[in-house]
């Protein structure tokens, strides 16, 4: 249990000082990633044996069109290995006895959360969407139905609908696809504006996982394909869930991944003092253990290839930068991916604009 | 019956005639007719505090009320639905005929549709001489996306409000062409932040604007983002 504490912590504070490439961490293996471990996140993710009301199926203010593709895609989860993703109330549905790597206690995390896209519960006025995803071509597609509630110009989808369902889909799939849990950034080219009450079929597809993201596009069309109404692209973070076993290990795993979660300013100030600092004395004493896991573990890999030792020392800086930020009380999300200065991630898509 | 989107249209209405000094009432005669007929509506303002609003939120709604006296600043009043002659000659120049009333009838404004407390709970402020609009949004728990914090599109719907109000003042209606968000942080739910839009440059008639979403501190950069807004009418 804390060796894996440790390797976990470790991956998670020195992966991008490694190259995207042929090496394989001791607990995050991306060629078997993509194997067992998928449908088992899947079977998972469905949660067929469940009582949860599952939002994406037909109801009566779904249009023909949509109807028409829903049985369409429907025929294909038969034979050509698609599945049609369940829809539940809120994201905590789809990932029972997994413990979220974070310290977050806020008021809210309660039973009546709802994700955002199924908080409009009646039929039509809403979100009608449904997605169908296809775990080796790493694909997904979207039928999405905007209704009244989503107007903004008369007549129209609100584009900031739009946007969520683009977000929510994507996010789906790079969950689904590869762990992908937080978004990083989200680039929406909006073309043409989607009528109220018809049908928008979005394309998803994972164009590469590299360095511990995941980079999805995603196409927004009319039924018959003629009417492009968004291109977007996304990219997202990995980050693996882990069973909601015992107390040391999810410790592990808060103290290396505290940076993430931002302090709950309410419950800290509550229990009196400097919320950053009641939280940086934590996270000072969990520290030398993450950089002497970090260290270990990182050495063993580099040691084959040929600039390991510089990507090392970068790896170093990275930490002791990170270490720096974590004494402050928060990490950033670009730091856990990028370490600055390392050639090897590129520019990537977080400093890419619009 | 047209009644979304045009709330920001009534809002403009409203900002231009304060400023030119005419009552807004005048200036929409549309308005003035309904306020005479037998069904009186008089619209909510939304962009209020209300019981769900956090203390940081009514704490900074009362820094900006203050600004807003001498005149630099102007808070957006924020209705569900409104339907006035704009959104009618809207309705004829893009729809055909054959849209479905009752379906438009039910149209509010997205980010209006929740009860207090749960969903949307925003103001937005603007500054005429910086181009600059300021909202704060305080996010509830119907707007989750991984559990415990919020949803990306929830704070991309924002975004997109905020920008496209900072476009829509000095531009008219206008329709959100890229947006392209970089998200740092993963804001927690319920939590309040200030997003910050700015009109950066004017090609054309291309509205090109930045927009940074921080804590109520402004210590914690949540996320950054450039949007680009276009007229409708170009469309």
């Amino acid at each position: 249990m804390m060796r894996r504490g440790l390797q976990v912590a470790a991956r998670l504070s020195h992966h991008g000082a490694l190259p995207g490439g042929p090496y394989i961490l001791p607990t995050f293996s991306p060629a078997s990633a993509f194997g067992s471990s998928m449908d088992s996140m899947v079977s998972r993710f469905c949660q067929e044996k469940t009582d949860l009301k599952n939002y994406a199926l037909p109801n009566a203010s779904w249009c023909p069109d949509m109807l028409n593709l829903y049985h369409k895609f429907l025929e294909k989860t038969k034979a050509d290995g698609w599945i049609r993703l369940p829809s539940f109330k809120s994201n905590r549905n789809h990932i029972q006895e997994l413990k979220l790597p974070l310290v977050l206690t806020v008021s809210s995390d309660k039973s009546d959360c709802h994700i955002f896209t199924r908080c409009i519960e009646t039929e039509g006025q809403g979100y009608e969407y449904v997605i169908f995803f296809h775990p080796s071509k790493k694909k997904s597609v979207c039928l999405f139905q905007p209704g009244p509630y989503l107007e903004r110009p008369p007549g129209f989808a609100h584009g900031g609908s739009l946007a969520a369902m683009i977000d929510e889909t994507v996010s789906k799939t790079a969950y689904l696809a590869g762990e992908g849990l937080f978004t990083l950034n989200l680039n929406i080219r909006f073309k043409n504006l989607i009528r109220m009450g018809s049908l928008a079929v979005l394309n998803v597809g994972v164009e590469k996982v590299e360095d511990q993201k995941l980079y999805i596009s995603c196409v927004a069309q009319s039924t018959d394909q003629q009417t492009i109404y968004t291109k977007a692209s996304g990219t997202f973070l990995q980050l693996q869930l882990e069973e909601d076993s015992s107390q040391y290990y999810t410790l592990c795993l808060q103290e290396s991944l505290l940076p993430t979660a931002l302090p709950t300013w309410d419950t800290l100030q509550s229990s009196g003092g400097c919320p950053g600092n009641s939280q940086a004395e934590s996270r000072n004493l969990a520290l030398p253990e993450v950089r002497r896991g970090g260290a270990g573990s990182s050495s063993q890999v580099c040691s084959e290839s040929a600039s390991g030792l510089e990507r090392l020392g970068k790896a170093k800086e990275a930490r002791e930068e990170a270490g720096v930020a974590r004494a402050e009380g928060w990490l950033s999300l670009e730091k856990l991916a990028v370490p600055p200065g390392n050639a090897a991630c590129g520019d990537g898509v977080l400093g890419k604009g619009g | 019956m047209l009644r979304s989107c045009t709330a920001a249209l009534r809002t403009l209405r409203a900002l231009r005639g304060r400023r030119e000094g005419a009552s807004p009432a005048a200036r929409d005669p549309v308005l003035v007719r309904r306020w005479f007929s037998t069904e009186k509506v008089i619209p909510k303002d939304y962009a209020l505090p209300n019981p769900s609003w956090s203390k940081d939120l009514r704490l900074l709604f009362d820094q900006f009320m203050k600004k807003c006296e001498d005149g630099s600043w102007e808070r957006l009043p924020s209705y569900k639905s409104k339907y006035t002659q704009k959104s009618e000659d809207f309705k004829t120049y893009f729809l055909d005929s054959k849209l479905v009333k009752e379906q438009l009838s039910q149209a509010q404004l997205f980010t209006r549709g929740y009860e207090d407390g749960l969903g949307f709970e925003y103001v937005i402020f603007y500054n005429d001489d910086e181009k600059r609009t300021v909202c704060l949004f305080q996010g509830g728990p119907y707007l989750q996306g991984v559990p415990g914090f919020l949803h990306g599109g929830a704070i991309a719907t924002m975004i997109d409000a905020t920008v496209g109000m900072c476009a829509a003042i000095p531009g008219g209606i206008v329709m959100t062409a890229n947006l392209n968000i970089n998200f740092k942080r993963p804001i927690p739910l319920c939590s309040v932040v200030v997003i910050n839009s700015q009109l950066d440059k004017i090609e054309g008639r291309k509205f090109f604007l930045s927009c940074t979403v921080r804590s109520v501190d402004e210590k914690i950069l949540y996320s950054e983002a450039t949007g680009k807004e276009l007229p409708l009418s170009i469309l």
